[in-house]
């Protein structure tokens, strides 16, 4: 008598306990086991399965084992530890890399937790990516500031995630489509500085909205309402993208797949900038994968199919014309509308093969005889029909259509055959179908791998109408390059002096800034006050805003007066700022405003000093550039500068101040 | 060891990729490499998932170490 296989519970079970008492090894091959029990375990165990075989010295299987969990339900949990782990295999272990990819990664939120998911999406397609993430916040100065770190650091390809809060639309416009217009001037325009260096694979991002609106349903006929201009924003970008050969995500539709109360999290966006729901990121990360390597060739390109129960219900060589079920009733009509859906597929160039186990001409007679079959004969581009192993039958479809195994996804209702191919031919993408066939449209709808990226005759001709259309938006907005596009901006900076109102969040930057912070001294709120209270004690602060954004209050300064022997001095003690208005002349402004209330104060001189921490090195030039000059340099590299205290004078920065008295 | 802290560890393991941690009460982020506040959040996701609780945006602002996830878990659970 065999003996009953252990359940899958209790083996994972007894799997989790070798793993939290750090048995790698007998984790690993009581894991093993319960994968068996099905034909992809779920995601779960596979990042199980790869931690044990990870930390037992086997990066290969610990890598291949977090391949299948880009196919199960997009779970964060699952996601970002299977990106964890993957990090930590060397991409020579990684399995079947076709390519490896330099790959920038811009957006208006916090994308790392994003990124880290995208490299194990794209791990699944064979593309090894290196990843490289702009400051917070430099979403357009290193896209367009040629002199960048991102430009110097040459991607291969730029992802470009912006999220609808950087679209600062304001609830209600009078000119919609001038608002839509110069919005996608202005994301476009990050294309052409990025192309204009060198000829990245460029992805867009578009916006998905969520949020009501002030006028509620009655909105949605208003063309100035902003989900309306949100809509026209994504098809008009959209289009350009198509014409300038970008690759573009809709986003919005995924955003519709998951649900909007899902995909959206505000706790998410206020905690840690992210505005994505936990569950969206995964999702979000499979289609980018899928939409880049589109861009590099990597798409399928044939759909090898199935017969028996999965084009129709039943089986042909038992049940004959008159006994499968197609059409009719039910469950008939489903897989009616799957064999349409592949038809549509057929209209868009994907090849249809006919893969199956049976007597070829009785398979040719249900296409010729059955009343509702969708397909003809004539729609498969290969037909092979034997009783072979459908791994050899796969090679000799790959073989008459010219096309690689890579090219190939093979769809089939049967486990057992499934599996086959996958060890046979690891290289053919062989989905799980659902195991009810009214769930088979939708899975062909939602595969992600055949999507396109080069356009037919008939949209060529299209996209000259659309390039026309774009040149004359690019004229109007004209924000190619960084000044203008700061021009464009309408910064204008507010200063007030440091009072109770604002303690806190003062003291909050001056505790929690590490790299724009000239000397880290950190103080409580008790603190700051005494030494505020001092004579000759000057605490400032800045805030930013936008036309499209309301930064806050971002940035800090201290100054002290002092009397020295060349005359009254005002030291600055602290300066910082948060690194989301990088880049943008803040800095300068802030400085310019220390030296006017030096004069104001009768000192002739301002010193500023520079404590390294090992964090704050992007600030260790900051007055050399301001015009200062080195005194003293110590032996821990901290270095004190000094000049005459003059107000900010440099004209290239367009930024208007206002002083708040309090 | 409570059953919370032994699921808490494998969240913290898997969270952080770090099958070494083991958890105390008076842990911090400055005790795990891995725990910056990016991955701050993941971790409050996976906790989220893991005890099948939601964290306040007061709850996390509060949380300091180990025992006050602890004590916010006991009482969301």
């Amino acid at each position: 008598m065999v003996a009953p296989r252990p359940a899958l519970a209790a083996l994972k079970e007894t799997g989790n306990r070798f793993l939290a008492a750090r048995r790698f090894d007998e984790a690993a091959s009581v894991y093993e086991e319960a994968a068996l029990l099905s034909e992809i375990p779920r995601g779960g165990l596979c990042v199980r399965l790869a931690r044990a075989h990870l930390e037992a010295g086997r990066p290969e299987e610990a890598a291949a084992w977090l391949m299948p969990v880009v196919d199960t339900a997009p779970s964060f949990r699952t996601w970002a530890s299977a990106a964890r782990i993957l990090d930590r295999c060397p991409p020579e272990t990684w399995p079947r890399v076709r390519r490896r990819l330099r790959v920038a990664l811009v957006g208006t939120w916090t994308t790392s937790a994003f990124g880290a998911m995208l490299r194990l999406a794209a791990a699944r397609l064979g593309l090894a990516l290196e990843i490289y993430e702009p400051d917070f916040g430099q979403y357009f100065n290193a896209t367009l500031d040629p002199g960048s770190a991102l430009h110097a650091w040459e991607p291969e390809a730029v992802v470009l995630a912006p999220d609808q809060r950087a679209l600062g639309l304001k609830p209600f416009s009078d000119a919609p489509e001038a608002d839509a217009e110069a919005a996608v001037a202005r994301w476009s325009a990050v294309w052409q500085a990025l192309r204009a260096r060198s000829a990245p694979i460029i992805i867009q991002h578009g916006f998905a909205t969520s949020g009501g609106d002030p006028l509620g349903h009655y909105a949605a006929g208003l063309a100035g309402a902003r989900r309306t201009i949100v809509a026209r924003v994504n098809r008009l970008l959209a289009e350009r993208a198509t014409t300038e050969d970008v690759g573009f995500l809709n986003v919005q539709a995924l955003a519709g797949r998951l649900g909007a109360e899902a995909w959206f999290d505000d706790r998410g966006w206020y905690m840690a900038k992210m505005p994505y729901g936990p569950d969206a990121l995964p999702l979000l990360a499979r289609h980018t994968a899928a939409v880049l390597a589109a861009r590099i060739g990597f798409s399928r390109r044939c759909l090898v199919l199935d017969l028996d129960n999965t084009l129709w219900g039943g089986v042909i060589g038992d049940d004959g014309v008159e006994g499968i079920t197609l059409g009719g009733n039910a469950i008939g009509e489903a897989y009616a509308d799957f064999q349409l859906a592949l038809k549509e597929l057929r209209g868009r160039g994907i090849l249809l093969a006919a893969c199956s186990k049976n007597d070829e001409a009785v398979a040719r007679a249900a296409f010729r005889e059955h009343p509702e079959m969708v397909l003809r004969e004539e729609d498969f581009a290969a037909f092979v029909v034997n009783w072979q192993p459908k791994s050899d039958n796969l090679r000799s479809v790959a073989a008459r259509l010219d096309l690689g195994l890579d090219s190939l996804a093979f769809f089939d209702d049967n486990p057992y055959e499934r599996a086959e191919v996958r060890r046979a031919l690891p290289e053919v993408d062989v989905p799980i179908l659902p195991e009810d066939p009214t769930g088979y449209r939708r899975a062909i709808e939602q595969y992600p791998y055949f999507e396109p990226s080069a356009f037919t005759a008939s949209d060529r001709a299209r996209a000259e109408q659309y390039r026309a259309r774009a040149e004359a938006l690019t004229l109007r907005a004209s924000a190619g390059s960084l000044a203008d596009y700061q021009a464009s901006l309408d910064m204008r900076a507010s200063f007030g002096r440091v009072d109770p109102l604002n303690m806190s969040r003062v003291v909050q930057l001056i505790n929690k800034t590490n790299q724009f912070n000239l000397t880290t001294r950190r103080r409580n709120a008790a603190e700051l006050e005494r030494l505020l209270g001092r004579p000759g004690a000057h605490g400032i602060w800045a805030r930013l805003r936008d036309r499209f954004a309301d930064h806050g209050l971002i940035a800090v300064a201290i100054g002290i007066e002092r009397d020295d022997p060349a005359g009254r001095v005002l030291e600055i003690d602290t300066l910082l700022m948060s690194c989301r208005v990088l880049g943008r002349g803040v800095e300068d402004a802030v400085v310019g405003e220390l030296a006017r209330i030096a004069l104001a104060a009768g000192c002739s001189r301002i010193e500023g000093v520079h404590v390294p921490t090992g964090r704050n090195g992007m600030v260790a030039e900051l007055y050399a550039r301001l015009g200062l000059a080195e005194i003293e340099r110590a032996p821990d590299g901290t270095v004190r500068w000094a000049g005459p205290a003059e107000p900010l004078t440099r004209p290239e920065v367009p930024i208007e101040i206002n002083w708040t008295e309090a | 060891m409570s059953d919370v802290v032994e699921r808490l560890t494998e969240v913290f393991r898997s969270t952080f990729g770090d099958e070494a941690i083991v958890l105390t009460r008076e842990m911090t982020a400055d005790d795990v490499a891995a725990w910056d506040s990016v991955s701050h959040i993941e971790l409050i996701y996976a906790i989220e998932d893991e005890f099948g609780i939601k964290f306040s945006a007061r709850d996390i602002a509060e949380l300091s170490c180990v025992g006050d996830l602890i004590a916010v878990i006991e009482r969301r659970g």
